[in-house]
């Protein structure tokens, strides 16, 4: 069986998400028969892909809507992989577009895969019939001699100093969400638990250069104790983790950091760390190995007998074994997937794909859906000029009209199939549907954005309904890349 | 030629070794006019240097540095190299560095032991400010002064903490003094149960506090008024553990600062004042140290001072011996106003205050108030931040009021220690102050009336409110200040501007009430008009008719016409008035779109037998190469301020606005204010085209441009 995963681009394949996610698969996967390619979206062509199941992985535009309705028409199966929560809070209008592209994915895929309950439990709102399947961030193997080794090292070296070295790590900050260094400031009264106790600590913060901007710097300056701060690579976090007692890794409870899966917490636990972890309790699968107050920490510490030590290993291993196992994640989707193959179906349609373009839409998802055969479509609030098949015009306070190409006109059939006279527009031959004078000087654009706004939803939806309902059109989807805050229910 | 130049060399090589000796002269003067050098410390700690007859500054300056000594226990040079890597990397002196230049640029002077703090450069370094201009600094005061624990005294007359010496007492009655101000520290900070007799904030000799701030890294700094003499000041935490020493410092000049390294930021501190070889002078105790600059209640120090005096300085250790006396009331004879706090997890993400182990402790120890949430969640989310704001007491409060708030609010100070005197009768909503990210500025939200802000749509307020437990009486009825709301830790995005966080309302969810909207086309450009009809069209509520007042256009009638049915015109707003059929109506003066489907159908909601008209605030879109929005007037306090509330506001909107038929009549049959209130709510926006604007909103007051600190009196 043939997987490939689609990833936004080439940069995106040296992304820690992708390494660990997919390519420490690709071993365990490929003992199970399966072979896995992880390739950037621009590079599939679904026409031609030789693959049997497509997953998309944070492919958040339209030409993953385009691929994945191009080749479930070609028998593969497509799913979609999703472990960031950009999707569940739908008082969030900053994320209107996420929730519109992902209601649209779900429509066109035969299975998800996620990687928590919780990522499971979203989609499940969205699509409760959609096969899912929890994939467990895998975790790499842990050597039993060599963690007790240092465990020993690290424990008895800073019991003999009085000095606990303790390390924040991790990507701090999100265009959306207050994370990271914000949660590092807002539960960093902890840490002046652990200076109460009159043991020196020596605080190391690892992260991207974006979130030590000036805000950022300021939240760290505020932290209870000095830190030394420097950039994440993959390197200087191994190294930091030798060099670190304790991890320390809070978590606020809103639905993007809930969702978050157990990978920091196993790495720094493989890595000889203890965790200290407040806030949500997303790691309290690992509580036995964890710490969720300081105090405890400290106490444990100095009988010599931390919660992650010698002993306690196998513990650890069995929690991997458990939550994060290259074989068995590898196993049991290398399972799943063979059984959405086996049952996999075509599109039940055979009509055309049509592609809405919203307030801003890209040239790629416009060519990708053009080489798929299918229809391109401007809407009355898409403003850039690209060859399209279709255009709507909607003059003020009358009727919208859908104006199709003649060479669209052949590609679609059904009831409202009938031309009410040919016009010619941008050098092209089309012809329009609904009753409407068509005037080519009175776009949509040209209304102020707040009316705009005001009649995106239900001109979308109207828009879908006609081209399905009436110019059996198979899969209507739409190209919105605009952070306006709309959403129509397609 | 060669002999000249050859001259010439020989010039220029004395002139060089000139410039040197010149140099070194200079910074052996400096070294020993520099109170961090300390000679005999020098010749104590390096017996070789001793034992060699070497001047130990001469020694310092040529190798000793070179070799990781340190000049005296208050500068180590290892950590200064360490900590400073682009002053090691120029291989100077680092104490000449620090004199010269560090301390000028904020380095600070790393004392013997002290772990090293890395400089931060990630991927640039700067390198040194060049000085404007050098000097040799006057020679400071050289204050000899005995550390804690080097204090000698006879045994009975020593006061120790955790051991360790702190002062010694001339007499009983400083001593008894010293140990009455200790039990008083035990006894707030929750540790003891026996109340003292009376509060003593202060005794005996002591120095004016100044000025405290936070200044990072977990230290409190404070600035004294000095005395004559230096004094030594030594302060005291008593946190869990019990009384421990957690600063210490000599005070000779107006330049000296005494640094605190807190086990908690709210915990009290005590001051104890000693002479400079530790003779016990007087105390101070400091209840609230979170009310210094960077504090988390250092905004409401500012609004309480204000409130006082706008022009006088604050006054921290006036305003913290007033809340201290209040404290001690409610904790020991009066009833509290408060009984305990509620806080709702709308839209709660568990990184606030309420949600924190160091501010909860306070609460339970030191304000003795439980907390809870206000309603019990069902999700995984909602549990744990139920279970995560959940606090018991030891000792139930037997106020009279539920204090709720926002979770991202913490209760103020005064609202904690208010005592129950008042008479009031009814639930009261309290003003709040909304604080900036960094503590230093602050917008005072102040409800001057109390009049309560509306419930809508069973979303919380995002005002603080006084709940009566079922009781009448037992609140005051002057404005309240209750809470302070901890700053958004992000400014909003258009779309939110646009779309206020809200759930989705699915049409069929909402009500569809019949509306008829009152329009004037001499106001409006005539596209603008009927582009404000087409988005009229598609509200969820159902427009039965619309009526112009004045003549529209004859293709704006036509469209009006095709997208309602129903049209009328009435010469002005009182024949207007008298058209209404519908129990609804809605006023749209000019260049007002509404945007969002859900606009009236939601405002409605908030119409109740009270409210004469409701309103929302407007966002204007720029236009440009970038779009963007702007706030005027009322947008500011809907952004930054009070978003997710209904509130009241002094009039109606000039622009916009929804009211019940009768209600509109009387508004015009009674131009002056009519009893009963106008609301605006935040829960959704309207937008206005750009360009257009006339006249401000008279619904807010815009913020002063004096004074950003504090802007009162949103709604009059």
């Amino acid at each position: 069986m043939k997987v490939v995963v689609l990833v936004p681009s080439q940069e995106s394949l040296a992304t820690a998400g992708v390494r660990i996610r997919y390519l420490r698969l690709r071993e365990p996967l490929a003992e199970a028969g399966v072979s896995l390619t992880v390739m950037p979206i621009d590079r599939f062509d679904p026409l031609n892909a030789d693959c049997d199941i497509a997953i998309v992985s944070k492919c958040y535009d339209a030409r993953a809507l385009v691929a994945a309705a191009v080749a479930d028409g070609r028998k593969i199966s497509v799913g979609v992989d999703l472990f960031d929560d950009y999707f569940s809070d739908e008082r969030d209008s900053r994320l209107c577009r996420y929730r519109t592209w992902l209601r649209q994915m779900l429509r066109i895929s035969r299975f998800a895969i996620c990687s928590t309950r919780s990522m499971a439990q979203i989609i499940e709102g969205y699509r409760g019939d959609l096969p899912v399947h929890i994939l467990n961030d895998p975790a790499p193997a842990i050597d039993r001699s060599e963690l007790a080794d240092v465990l020993e090292r690290k424990i008895s070296g800073s019991r003999s100093s009085s000095v606990l070295r303790v390390s924040w790590f991790g990507i701090g900050d999100n265009p959306f969400f207050p994370v990271g260094i914000n949660d590092l400031a807002a539960f960093g009264g902890a840490l002046r638990a652990l200076t109460s106790e009159g043991i020196a600590i020596e605080l190391a913060i690892l992260t991207n250069k974006r979130a030590l901007d000036q805000s950022g710097l300021a939240m760290i300056a505020q932290l209870p104790l000095p830190a030394k701060i420097d950039l994440w690579t993959s390197q200087r976090e191994a190294q930091l983790l030798m060099h670190t007692d304790v991890c320390f890794l809070p978590v606020n409870a809103q639905p993007f950091s809930v969702s978050k899966s157990m990978n920091r917490a196993l790495t720094a636990l493989s890595a000889g760390c203890q965790v200290l972890s407040v806030g949500y309790p997303l790691y309290e699968s690992l509580d036995e190995l964890i710490y969720r107050d300081p105090s405890s920490l400290l106490a444990d510490w100095r009988r010599g007998e931390p919660r992650l030590r010698a002993s306690s290993i196998a513990i650890l291993e069995a929690k991997i074994e458990q939550l994060a196992s290259a074989h068995q994640e590898a196993a049991n989707l290398a399972t799943f997937l063979e059984s959405r193959w086996k049952t996999r179906i075509s599109g039940t349609s055979s009509g055309p794909i049509a592609l809405l373009h919203g307030f801003t839409t890209t040239q790629a998802a416009h060519a990708a859906v053009k080489a798929g055969g299918g229809l391109s479509i401007a809407t009355p609030f898409c403003s850039q000029e690209l060859d399209f098949d279709g255009i709507v015009r909607l003059p003020v306070g009358g009727e919208p009209s859908l104006l199709l190409s003649t060479d669209a006109l052949r590609r679609v059939r059904g009831p409202g199939r009938r031309s009410k006279g040919a016009q010619r527009l941008a050098g092209k031959k089309f012809r329009a549907f609904e009753p409407s004078a068509v005037n080519d000087e009175d776009p949509a654009t040209v209304r102020p954005l707040p009316v705009q706004i005001a009649l995106y939803e239900p001109m979308i939806e109207r828009l879908s309904a006609l081209l399905s309902e009436q110019l059996g059109v198979a899969t209507v989807l739409l190209s919105e890349e605009s952070a306006l805050p709309v959403e129509p229910m397609i | 030629v060669n002999l000249l130049l050859k001259a010439l060399r020989g010039l220029e090589s004395k002139a060089s070794e000139y410039r040197l000796r010149k140099r070194r002269r200079r910074s052996l003067a400096l070294l020993a006019q520099c109170k961090l050098f300390d000679r005999g410390w020098y010749l104590q700690t390096y017996p070789d240097v001793r034992d060699s007859n070497v001047d130990p500054i001469a020694h310092y300056l040529e190798s000793g540095w070179r070799e990781g000594r340190d000049p005296g226990p208050d500068f180590s040079t290892a950590a200064y190299l360490k900590g400073n890597s682009d002053v090691a990397a120029l291989g100077i002196n680092p104490l000449l560095h620090y004199i010269e230049h560090g301390r000028f640029e904020g380095r600070g002077a790393p004392h013997v032991g002290a772990p090293f703090r890395a400089s931060f450069s990630p991927d640039k370094r700067f390198g040194p400010a060049a000085p404007c201009a050098s000097f040799t600094a006057p020679p400071l005061r050289p204050v000899r002064w005995a550390r804690a624990g080097r204090i000698r005294a006879k045994e009975e007359l020593l006061a120790s903490i955790e051991d360790v010496s702190v002062a010694h007492f001339g007499n009983d009655r400083d001593k008894l003094s010293f140990e009455n101000a200790l039990e008083q520290l035990a006894w707030v900070s929750g540790q003891n149960p026996t109340a003292p007799e009376m509060l003593q904030i202060s005794g005996g000799i002591g120095l004016e506090l100044r000025d405290a701030w936070n200044s990072g890294t977990g230290i409190l700094r404070t600035r004294w008024l000095p005395a004559e003499r230096p004094i030594v000041i030594r302060s005291i935490q008593h946190h869990g553990r019990g009384a421990a020493l957690v600063g210490e410092g000599c005070i000779a000049d107006r330049l000296d600062v005494l640094d605190i390294r807190p086990l908690s930021p709210l915990y009290p501190l005590l001051f104890v004042f000693t002479t400079a070889d530790g003779q016990f002078l007087g105390f101070r105790q400091l209840t609230f140290p979170a009310l210094c600059r960077g504090g988390l209640y250092y905004p409401e120090l500012i609004a309480l001072a204000r409130a006082d005096n706008p022009t006088a300085a604050v006054d921290l250790a006036r305003m913290d011996g007033q809340l201290s006396s209040r404290l001690f009331s409610i904790r020991t004879t009066a009833a509290p106003t408060v009984a305990e706090v509620t806080v709702t997890l709308e839209a709660a993400d568990g990184s606030h205050p309420l949600f924190q182990a160091e501010y909860r402790q306070w609460l339970a120890n030191i304000m003795c108030v439980s907390v809870k949430a206000a309603v019990e969640g069902t999700g995984p989310i909602q549990k744990y931040l139920a279970a995560a704001v959940k606090l018991d007491a030891s000792t139930p409060r037997r106020g009279a009021a539920t204090l709720r708030l926002a979770n991202d609010m913490v209760p103020s100070i005064s609202a904690l220690v208010m005592s129950s005197e008042g008479c009031a009768t009814d639930d009261l909503a309290g003003s709040l102050i909304v604080a900036s990210s960094d503590r230093n500025i602050a917008i005072w939200i102040r409800i001057a009336d109390g009049t309560p802000a509306a419930e809508f749509g069973g979303y919380s307020s995002a005002l603080p409110a006084l709940l009566l437990n079922g009781r009448a009486g037992g609140l005051p009825t002057e404005a309240l200040l209750l809470a302070i709301r901890m700053p958004a830790r992000r400014p909003l995005d258009d779309a939110e501007l646009l779309f206020p966080r809200l759930p989705r309302v699915e049409e069929t969810a909402l009500d569809r009430p019949s509306i008829t909207w009152l329009l004037r086309p001499d106001r409006w450009s005539e596209p603008e008009l009927m582009h404000c009809l087409e988005a009229l069209a598609e509200q969820t509520s159902s427009a039965s008719a619309t009526i112009f007042i004045g003549e529209p256009g004859e293709v704006t009638a036509c469209v009006a016409e095709q997208l309602f049915g129903t049209v009328r015109v009435a010469p002005t707003t009182r024949e207007a008035t008298k058209l209404i059929e519908t129990s609804l109506a809605g006023y749209i003066g000019s260049n007002i779109i509404l945007h969002d489907r859900r606009t009236a159908s939601l405002l409605v909601e908030a119409l109740d037998d009270d409210t004469i008209t409701v309103t929302a605030p407007v966002v204007s879109i720029k236009k440009g190469a970038k779009r963007s929005l702007a706030l005027p007037d009322g947008g500011t306090a809907f952004a930054h301020l009070l978003p997710h509330a209904v509130v009241p506001i002094a009039e109606p909107s000039r622009d916009f606005w929804i009211a019940r038929a009768e209600m509109v009549r009387e508004l015009y049959e009674r131009p002056t204010r009519m009893m009963g209130r106008h609301l605006c709510s935040m829960h959704v926006s309207v937008s206005r085209l750009s360009g257009t604007k006339t006249e401000p909103d008279s619904k807010f007051p815009a913020r002063s441009k004096q004074c950003s600190s504090i802007t009162e009196a949103l709604i009059g």
